[in-house]
């Protein structure tokens, strides 16, 4: 098999980042760039690039200490992310530990101030991470070691932050900096204390003492700084280490006396205080703490009258650091005390104000706890709808199910009972519609308007099953599709002539002509809609649609001219429907309305930048000025924007404009370096500079452009691959990425074209530019894998796992290939010709895999002597299989040999190399090339073993 | 709960705080009635037909479950959870949740009594049938009366099923019965509990005899509505599996048009689409199979259980779908069609594997 290194795969045609990076991802800022992609939820990503930035030697100081800072950042948030609470305590100790190795080492550098602000919230980290791993530790001697550990860290922290304040103490007055690093001192001091108490066990004597020392030691900075914001803080923390001793009375006091710190700040018109937002976010944490510490006293009324208060008297509360929270804790003191209506109506304010976020999430949670177990709690059918729609938009489906059949349940004969019963259908319909599943989907639908054809939105569900059949019958083609259709629709126009479905169902007839790819009939259908109708732009959209799919069937057909006619004729469609949706956009303000609008104008858009690129037509900057603004009508849908993007990398490509497409998505990836909505042009841009790099190679083979073509390929294939890897990509897309990666690597890595297997005697030498590529390939395969086990695919990350030199790990995939792949004959030793015959690429994979295997035994000898037998049984078989007219008998023979000898097996590897002598002429007579490479084993053997030829007799020894 | 929220309890904890243990607030529950009102107070007990709720004011009131829209139990949080994740099909994350409050000795026992049934029930949803056998029984001896009271008997049969153990089972029922008329349980609902020996009989294939307890339940006086339904549901079931599918279908079709409980309704579509899916079968009519498939699919979507009912015709409802993917897969012609058929018949079977480890229906 030879690799195709000029032909980009095929489904790289179509639109389509990557875990690790080669240098060539490197150019300005990219101290800045690396720390975006962290903030983007990258940290892969940024730690790659860090990694690149630090590697490549040449970064100014200042990009340097980003890249510092980030490290520390990107610590910091992986030991945060660690889940296993023991890992997790020594991650933060040893980050601890370097830390402040840091500032000891250089206490004046540029950087000290910035590590000793960090260590801090280290500390507290440290405490809470380290009382976790206590819970779960049983080992007494671990225990003791934890404790003293997190102690002794803690007790030095305060020791330091003694010592510092003493330091600073002689110069604060003479140095205006000193008494502000005198101040933070204190303040870390006073802090690190209480975090010190809550590590101490609770029958820790200690642990009141420190708690004691908290409140004084915070008493003592208010008494300095008592109009200084960090003095509200340390309210709040004497209200915590109040309540810690258990004097909730006097924590509430505290904190009141932080929440006053809003009336140092005047009013408004409407009563809300004009704070400044750093004075909002302590305000809010003390309100937040406040409604804990009433919480625990069951003091259900004072924490309702806290955060109202709060809520109303407090400018765009949801934005201060903790508004979110403490409205969480409010609907959590609801469920406490029973009032599960009110819980619920505060989790759904919670969904309301962060729809898509992580409160949201938790209002989402919130709202299920207060649905209870018992058909609903006491959540009111409203509440039970929208929380069911809520889990449909987070994927939750079998609970918004579950949440569907509780809203049946509890409106089961009463009033509302057709009402919510269709919308609960709806919700099914909805959920099994959003897991592909068409058949529950429809029948969802078509039940909710058969139980419950008064309700209000009988119509809707009635709409949603038209839908449904006519996509079945697109495609099952089955008359039981086509008679429901027909039969909905008619309900549809019979039953509820005012709804805008039934004028959709004009609609219906059209767009299955069109399932059943009759173009010309369907836009005849279309043209049947009158203008007025609420589904004209609808249809005129279809006419240009249809056209445009009968123009592509002519090309296919290889009949230009008929094709260019109806390209002309769906481009004109298409421009009027543009026209058309701009005038009725004017004419509406219902916003739904307007996004469907605006959809089809996107579609449209994309349809008529198709046409200009087609070959009849090529007309690219027709096709740019469509694209224009294209995002616009796209409503943030990323998949949208990568098509406009994918089209218009297209467009600039027939213009011989590659270069400015990559100057173009590059300034975007500063603008915007989240690479999710740019995977499509990312994929494109990829495609275009490989195949322009393909047909320059093939003019100058000697040329440099290629390469650097090829290089700027792979940055964007790389780049495009990691949000495939999270969002909802095909795995086939992802495979042809890792595919090209890998051939890239190969060549970056000087590997010549015609090798293709790393199973040699004498393999290339992989390069450190080729090996990243073939490193982010082999995380591609893994994704993959974990989606969609394939054969192919495992090969393929077998092999780039080879030519990394990655031996255990190229074992381990090719064991799991012949795990599945029944390729050895039981028994027999002998090759299977039927599995041979029907997937032939294993024979080269069981070959690998036997070298794999003889590598990894190779590295470590004394320990991996499984390995080598398992080597040799490989070889063994191969051989077994195949006969001296093969090229593959040779491969497999010396391998053989070599691995005996590897394993020490010197008479063995000696009596197999001189059998191969005896019964063949010459080797393989320089045929395939292993005649030299046998008669350097047989030299390297004769310095191993030796015989002592007696009368009658063919002892050999082994030489020591 | 997904890692995010998760984390975002913690973050609820102040964020300078240690976990601190939890608050014990004053229990208040409340009742949400389908006429739109609610009750609150404390509920006393919850037996098979009504919940017994001490009100701040008055006697205790006993409010029967028909009457009842919903529950909410104050200081539930940690059930709730439990629940939900069981509710939401993650019946492996809701065990261990339940495992811990089952060893709660001061969980109050309104809602230990859910606890139970929902611990031996989640064994049985994995296929850990004596565990759950055990569960139940535990459960009865503290609840003789319990809300769960027939949903129990159902489960005492379908797991000695299940074993094969129709001896076992027998005498399980036998037990059941006597315990249920020792704690007084009415003889209308005690009638309706017998319903269980006609099952056991099903299940041994003794159709003519089990046809017979049908019979007699079904013309028995002082019995439900729902109850007779379910026998006439038995008796379609017995016929069918006699060959007699032309007598059992009329008897589906009736039930199908009267207001029933989903587990009789589900049962009269998947009792429907058998006869429908053999005969379209034995007629190689992809159209008809059609038609089979849509009635599976009512047994699942249409009449699927809530959280804590019987699943026996959802599982069934499941299976029979994807079986008859698998017959059109084998009808079709066109490659790509009857990879997609099959396609859909391992989604269904696997949906069915993930949700029901241990259901009847995998093993066909």
């Amino acid at each position: 098999m030879k690799r195709s290194f000029f032909v980009p795969a095929a489904g790289l045609l179509l639109a389509g980042a990557a875990p690790a990076q080669t240098a060539r991802a490197l150019g300005k800022d990219d101290a800045h760039f690396a720390r975006l992609l962290f903030r983007r939820g990258y940290p892969d990503l940024a730690e790659d690039f860090a990694r690149l930035v630090k590697g490549k030697g040449k970064s100014n100081p200042r990009d340097l200490a980003e890249i510092r800072a980030l490290e520390l950042d990107l610590r910091l948030d992986k030991a945060s992310r660690e889940p296993e609470a023991l890992k997790k305590a020594d991650l933060i100790v040893e980050l601890v530990g370097q830390m402040e190795e840091f500032v000891r080492t250089d206490p004046n550098g540029e950087d000290a101030d910035e590590a000793r602000d960090r260590l801090p919230e280290l500390y507290r980290m440290l405490a809470e991470g380290m009382a976790a791993a206590l819970q779960q530790e049983s080992d007494p001697e671990r225990l003791r070691k934890l404790r003293e550990e997190g102690d002794d860290i803690l007790t030095r922290a305060e020791r330091s932050f003694n010592e510092r304040r003493s330091a600073l103490e002689e110069i604060r007055a003479e140095q205006p900096r000193a008494e502000g690093q005198y101040l933070g001192a204190s303040f870390d001091r006073a802090r690190t204390i209480f975090y010190h108490a809550l590590f101490c066990a609770p029958e820790d004597p200690r642990r009141k003492d420190l708690l004691e020392k908290t409140i004084e030691a915070f008493q003592d900075f208010s008494i300095e700084w008592s109009d200084h914001l960090l003095n509200y803080h340390g309210l709040i923390f004497q209200g915590l280490a109040m309540k810690e001793l258990g004097r909730s009375d006097e924590a509430i006091q505290v904190l009141d006396e932080a929440i006053r710190l809003r009336e140092s700040y005047g009013r408004d018109a409407r009563g809300l205080w004009d704070m400044a937002p750093d004075a909002a976010d302590v305000v809010s944490a003390a309100v937040l703490h406040k409604v804990l510490v009433l919480t625990a006293k069951q003091d259900y009324a004072g924490v309702a009258a806290t955060a109202k208060d709060f809520f109303e008297t407090t400018r765009d509360f949801a934005s201060t650091s903790q508004g979110l929270p403490v409205m969480g804790a409010l609907a959590q003191a609801q469920l406490a005390a029973g009032d599960g209506k009110a819980a619920a109506a505060t989790a759904q304010k919670l969904i309301g104000l962060d729809p898509q976020g992580p409160w949201g999430g938790l209002g989402s949670q919130l709202l299920s706890e207060a649905l209870g177990k018992g058909g609903g709690g006491g959540v009111g059918p409203e509440q039970m709808l929208r929380l069911g729609e809520r889990m449909v938009e987070r994927g939750e489906y079998a609970r918004a199910v579950q949440a569907a059949r509780q809203l049946l349940a509890a409106t089961r004969r009463t009033e509302k009972e057709a009402n919510y019963g269709v919308e609960a259908f709806l919700l099914i319909g909805q959920a099994y519609a959003s897991e592909g599943r068409l058949h529950e989907a429809a029948l969802a639908f078509d039940v909710g308007a058969e139980r419950f054809p008064a309700g209000e939105k009988a119509p809707d569900a009635l709409w949603g099953a038209v839908n449904g059949y006519l996509e079945l019958n697109a495609q099952e083609r089955s008359p039981f599709y086509k008679k429901r259709l027909d039969d909905r629709m008619a309900q549809l126009a019979r039953k509820y002539p005012k709804s805008p479905h039934a004028a959709y169902a004009q609609l219906v007839e059209a767009r299955q002509a069109a399932a059943e790819k009759n173009y010309v009939k369907a836009a005849e259908l279309y043209q049947l809609i009158p203008p007025g109708s609420p589904a004209y732009e609808q249809a005129e959209f279809g006419i240009g649609g249809c056209y445009f799919n009968q123009a592509r069937r002519f090309a296919e057909e290889r009949k230009p001219e008929e094709a260019k006619g109806y390209y002309e004729r769906a481009e004109s469609a298409l421009r009027k429907t543009l026209a058309d949706l701009d005038k009725a956009l004017q004419k509406t303000l219902d916003r739904t309305a307007q996004a469907k609008l605006d959809a089809l104008a996107f579609s449209a858009r994309i349809t008529l930048a198709q046409i200009y690129l087609a070959d009849p037509i090529r007309r690219p900057a027709e096709a740019l000025a469509i694209l224009e603004g294209a995002e616009e009508k796209a409503g943030g849908d990323a998949e949208k924007s990568a098509q406009a993007w994918d089209l218009r990398i297209r467009a600039l490509e027939a213009q011989g404009k590659i270069d400015e497409g990559a100057r173009l998505l590059e300034s975007l990836l500063e603008k915007n370096p989240d690479p999710r909505s740019l995977v499509g042009a990312l994929r494109t841009l990829g495609r275009a500079l490989d195949m322009r790099a393909t047909e320059e190679r093939k003019k100058d083979p000697r040329s440099g452009r290629p390469d650097e073509l090829w290089r700027k390929a792979a940055r964007y294939y790389f780049l495009s691959a990691q949000p495939m890897l999270s969002g909802s990509s095909r795995t086939s897309e992802i495979e042809e990425i890792a595919n090209r990666l890998l051939v890239l690597g190969l060549h970056f890595s000087g590997v010549p074209e015609e090798e293709t297997t790393f199973a040699l005697p004498k393999p290339a030498t992989v390069r450190k530019e080729g090996g990243d590529l073939l490193e982010q390939a082999a995380r591609l395969y893994e994704a993959v894998l974990g989606l969609t086990p394939s054969y192919r695919t495992r090969i393929s990350l077998g092999r780039a796992y080879g030519f990394l030199g990655r031996w255990p790990d190229a074992a381990r995939v090719y064991g799991q290939l012949f795990d599945q792949e029944p390729l050895v004959e039981k028994g027999s030793k002998r090759l299977n010709p039927a599995v041979l015959a029907a997937k032939p690429e294993l024979l080269s994979a069981y070959l690998e895999w036997g070298y794999a295997e003889h590598q990894t035994a190779a590295a470590h000898k004394e320990t991996e002597r499984e390995r080598f037998e398992r080597a040799q049984g490989i070889y063994g078989t191969i051989c077994n299989s195949t006969t001296e007219e093969q090229r593959l008998w040779w491969v497999a023979k010396y391998f053989l040999i070599r691995c005996l000898i590897d394993a020490g097996n010197y008479v063995e590897a000696d009596v197999a190399l001189r059998s191969v002598e005896r019964t063949t002429e010459d080797f393989d007579g320089g045929k395939f090339g292993f005649k030299d490479l046998f008669l350097e084993l047989k030299e390297q053997l004769g310095t191993k073993v030796f015989r002592m030829q007696k009368p009658g007799s063919s002892e050999k020894k082994t030489r020591r | 709960m997904t890692a995010t929220l998760a984390r975002l309890r913690l973050l609820l904890v102040p964020p300078l705080l240690l976990p601190l243990p939890a608050a014990q607030p004053e229990v208040k529950d409340s009742v949400f009635l389908k006429d739109g009102k609610s009750e609150s107070g404390r509920i006393q007990s919850e037996e098979y037909g009504a919940l017994t709720l001490a009100a701040a004011k008055g006697p205790p009131k006993k409010i029967p479950w028909d009457s009842v829209r919903s529950v909410q139990y104050g200081g539930s949080a940690p059930f709730s959870k439990a629940s939900d994740a069981f509710s939401a099909g993650q019946v492996e994350e809701a065990l261990p949740q339940l495992e811990g409050l089952r060893q709660d000795a001061k969980l109050r026992p309104v809602l230990r009594q859910q606890v139970l049934y929902f611990w031996a029930l989640a064994q049985q949803r994995l296929g850990k049938v004596d565990e759950a056998l055990a569960g139940y029984q535990a459960l009865l001896k503290e609840f003789p009366k319990s809300r769960f009271l027939r949903a129990v008997g159902e489960n005492l049969v379908a797991g000695h099923l299940a074993k094969k153990d129709a001896a076992g089972g027998e005498r399980a029922v036998d037990q059941f019965l006597a315990d249920a008329l020792a704690a007084g349980v009415d003889s209308g609902f005690l009638n309706e509990l017998r319903v269980l020996k006609a099952r056991l009989l099903e299940g041994q294939e003794k159709y003519a005899e089990a046809m017979a307890s049908y019979s007699i339940l079904a013309g028995a006086g002082g019995v439900s509505a729902a109850a007779v339904q379910e026998a006439t549901l038995g008796q379609a079931r017995c016929l069918q599996k006699q060959g007699k599918a032309t007598d059992a279908e009329p008897l589906y079709r009736k039930l199908l048009g009267e207001d029933a409980p989903n587990f009789v309704l589900a049962g009269a579509w998947n009792g429907l689409s058998d006869i429908l899916s053999k005969q379209a079968k034995d007629k190689r009519d992809a159209e008809a199979l059609r038609d089979a498939l849509f009635g599976y699919l009512r047994a699942v979507i249409q009449y699927g259980p809530l959280a804590g009912e019987t699943t026996i015709e959802y599982e069934r409802g499941l299976a029979g779908a994807a079986k008859c993917f698998r017959f059109l897969s084998e009808l079709e012609t066109n490659a790509d069609r009857k990879k997609l058929y099959l396609d859909r018949a391992r989604e269904r079977l696997s949906q069915l594997k993930r949700e029901f480890p241990g259901s009847p229906f995998l093993q066909d």
